[in-house]
């Protein structure tokens, strides 16, 4: 079967610091693939590299089987790959409603209006938003907002969906409540997905599969059955052990 | 877009420079003849020797004041500081002719003492002084505005407010500081109408009188500008060191409603040196204003004025719309350090810090040719060297609008599919509007109030306000000269007015 996403042998560098170093993961389709890493370990890094707005200096990066980026060469530009993000702080475009703000990337794509108006108002409702349609940013709650960022990015219908610790800010009922929303649109629509997060409750509750980054490395991957009987790292070994 | 962008500017500012150099081998036996005499080597030196001492006064006063303005309780500083900044967009000269009806041998308090104290090296000093120091403020202001009150209140927790404004705040406006005295040396350096009228003699004088002047001599004033360009590139370089990649972010004055250092006893001291500094800065500015009444100046200003303030505005829109457009590009560029935007940006502030005379001289030599006659011949070389000049005001005002905006929203345009001038125009131009439109503002302000370089080049009959203000002086009727610099006070403050309505009716809309 193609992935969805493929990461081979991928490093990233800044100056002397190696961001990424050999990475190598795939994505199939349907999958959601955790990846879980402490601060500092490459995680954004690694998002950058497959939305293609970081080159890597070396390896490969698929969608689809479709190189996209190669040997520090861009060769599909971000709004090509058809892969789209939920990002930690939203990046809720101020000035735009609700409905502009899912409108924007259909437009984008030349969907038609009354298409993209029928779209938008499938997903408001899904994610419980319609009535906020014409509600700014600035309007809406965070957990509003964090449903907005989540309908922004499915109403596109992307080939894969990336999501950079989305959840990170919200308190314990809230995030429950997104991280059933989220299980329940992903599974239906079998949208491949990466979720990053440093938090292994989250990465339980959401993940069928667990990757771990550790400065830069993969150091393990599989199920998190398996990450809980044979931790390789002190760090898997720690956050193993705050799961109850 | 980028590669348009950087077309136009590489044409209207690297060309000028350019061609200084390309005329080297033909004007070479003239530049050995003049340069090799004492006297222009005399000028430079006391031009910069003026240039240095106004930089020193004005940050001495500045920088304090900008450290008061931004983060004491001073009173009413808000209403301080746009006191202060007004006389800046003011052609220079429109003050030294005030502060001859002030201190002049028939000035209001004017002596024969006081009158020789003007018409010197030291009333130069003071005329360009109470000019550019709202520089050093207002850069300092906004730099200190702009610290995160983090750094500030975890510093107050150990520290007396003295040292925290000496050992946190002045050095985290370092960069502010250093722009400050780059900006302030080059102006004053690029000064030609305030030395003139107070009989003090500087270069861009001589260059000036060998271009438009009995002494004509093009030739000689391509020779005389070749020592200012390494003057410029040694400017430029301290720029890319100090400042280059450091912008002033901050988003209006929102900082100011932070909790202000407190004077305590030092309050009504600091507050009347303060307040009687600004103050001084507008005297002249009453005193015109009355001597053009006294004498019917102002009733027959209009009579006077031709069409010389239409040429103000008409190439100051023109060029402002231009650089406002060039700003959001290139401001963006390099706001996200896209490839290329970082020598564009750099020839930007090259062509601005580079002194007059030399971009002057530089677009007569591009622009004056028989085919080039419709840009030369008209209000067109205004827009061009205005460009040239501004385009720097622009970009940094924009980029430093688009710094505060996280990257994050464009990359999230990208990736729903949309294309680079679909993010630009979608995204980016609204949430940098206000950028766009105060760089409009700053850019139309500063070529409204130019003299020192479209003096050089003003097509015949096509003067604007300033160069029209410049050469009345001398020969017309002193209530009228006070009239004419009346309105181009009255214009400065209407355009002022409206860009302050302006943002306010947005801030109110929204």
């Amino acid at each position: 079967m193609t992935p969805a996403i493929e990461l081979e042998n991928v490093s990233v560098t800044l100056g002397a610091n190696h961001l990424l170093e050999d990475v190598s993961l795939r994505i199939l389709p349907g999958e959601l693939v955790v990846l879980l890493g402490p601060s500092g370990s490459g995680k954004t890094s690694l998002l950058r590299a497959v939305l293609g707005f970081q080159a890597p200096e070396t390896g490969v990066v698929r969608i689809d089987g479709e190189p996209v980026s190669a040997q520090g060469r861009i060769l599909r530009p971000p709004e090509d790959r058809g892969v789209a993000m939920v990002f930690q702080d939203l990046a809720l475009w101020p000035h735009l409603t609700v409905t502009g703000n899912l409108d924007f990337g259909l437009a984008a794509r030349g969907v038609s209006r009354p298409a993209r108006l029928e779209r938008i108002g499938e997903m408001l409702s899904l994610v419980g938003l319609a009535e906020r349609a014409r509600a700014y940013p600035g309007e809406l709650s965070g957990g509003e907002r964090q449903r907005v960022a989540i309908a922004r990015a499915l109403v596109l219908e992307p080939k894969a969906l990336l999501l950079d610790e989305p959840l990170s800010n919200l308190d314990a009922p809230l995030k429950r409540d997104l991280i059933l929303l989220l299980s329940e649109l992903l599974v239906e629509r079998r949208v491949p997905s990466l979720y990053v997060t440093h938090d292994v409750r989250e990465a339980a509750a959401l993940g069928d599969r667990l990757a771990v980054l550790e400065a830069g490395r993969i150091v393990q991957e599989g199920s998190l059955d398996a990450l809980r009987a044979a931790p390789v790292t002190a760090f898997v070994r720690r956050v193993m052990e705050d799961l109850p | 877009m980028l590669a348009v962008a950087g077309a136009v500017l590489l044409v209207a500012a690297l060309l000028p420079i350019l061609s200084l150099v390309a005329e080297l081998p033909a004007t070479a036996r003239t530049a050995i003849a003049v340069l090799g005499t004492a006297r222009p080597w005399e000028l430079l030196l006391r031009s910069m020797a003026l240039a240095a001492l106004v930089t020193v006064a004005s940050l001495a006063a500045g920088v304090p004041l900008g450290l008061l303005i931004a983060r004491t309780d001073l009173p009413f500083r808000r209403l301080l500081w746009g006191l202060h900044l007004f006389p800046f967009f003011l052609p220079p000269f429109v003050l030294a002719l005030g502060w001859f009806h002030v201190l002049g041998r028939t000035g209001l308090v004017g002596t024969e003492s006081t009158s020789r104290l003007l018409f010197s090296g030291g009333g130069a000093i003071w005329v360009l002084w109470l000019t550019f120091t709202p520089v050093c403020t207002s850069l300092v202001a906004i730099a200190l505005l702009g610290v995160d009150a983090g750094l500030e209140e975890a510093a107050r927790l150990v520290a007396s407010p003295v040292r925290v404004a000496t050992r946190i705040l002045i050095p985290a406006a370092r960069p502010a500081i250093v722009l400050a005295t780059l900006l302030v040396f080059a102006l004053t350096i690029s000064e030609l109408a305030v030395p003139m009228f107070l009989r003090v003699q500087v270069f861009p004088a001589a260059v000036f009188a060998r271009l438009g002047g009995i002494d004509y001599a093009p030739g000689e004033a391509f020779a005389l500008a070749l020592p200012l360009l390494p003057l410029a590139l040694l400017l430029l370089a301290v720029e890319r060191r100090f400042v280059g990649p450091r912008v002033f972010a901050v988003a209006g004055l929102r900082g100011m409603a932070r909790e202000p250092i407190p004077l305590g006893t030092w309050r009504p001291l600091v507050t009347l040196a303060a307040w009687l500094l600004v103050l001084i800065a507008t005297v002249p500015l009453w005193v015109l204003l009355s001597r053009a009444s006294r004498g019917g100046g102002l009733m027959q200003v209009p009579r006077w004025l031709g069409q010389a303030p239409s040429n103000s505005l008409l190439s100051g829109a023109i060029a402002a719309t231009v650089i406002a457009v060039l700003g959001f590009v290139l401001g963006h560029a390099a706001a996200r350090r896209i490839r290329g935007a970082s020598s564009l940006d750099a020839l930007s502030m090259l062509a601005f810090i580079t002194p007059a005379p030399v971009l002057g001289v530089g677009l007569i030599a591009v622009w004056n040719r028989g085919w080039t006659q419709p840009v030369y011949g008209t209000l067109a070389i205004l827009v061009v060297g205005f460009v040239a000049r501004y385009a720097v005001v622009g970009l940094r005002t924009v980029s430093s609008v688009i710094l505060q905006s996280p990257r994050a929203l464009e990359e999230a345009a990208a990736t729903t599919g949309a294309g680079a001038w679909r993010r630009l125009a979608r995204i980016v131009l609204p949430m940098s509007a206000r950028g766009v439109v105060a760089g409009w503002l700053f850019a139309f302000l500063f070529c409204v109030r130019d003299l020192e370089t479209a003096v050089l080049f003003y097509p015949a009959g096509r003067e604007p306000l300033t160069v029209r203000l410049f050469t009345l002086e001398a020969n017309g009727p002193p209530a009228v000269v006070a009239g004419l610099a009346v309105a181009q006070v009255a214009l400065t403050a209407a355009v002022l007015a409206l860009g302050a309505a302006a943002f306010a009716w947005r801030r109110a809309w929204r």
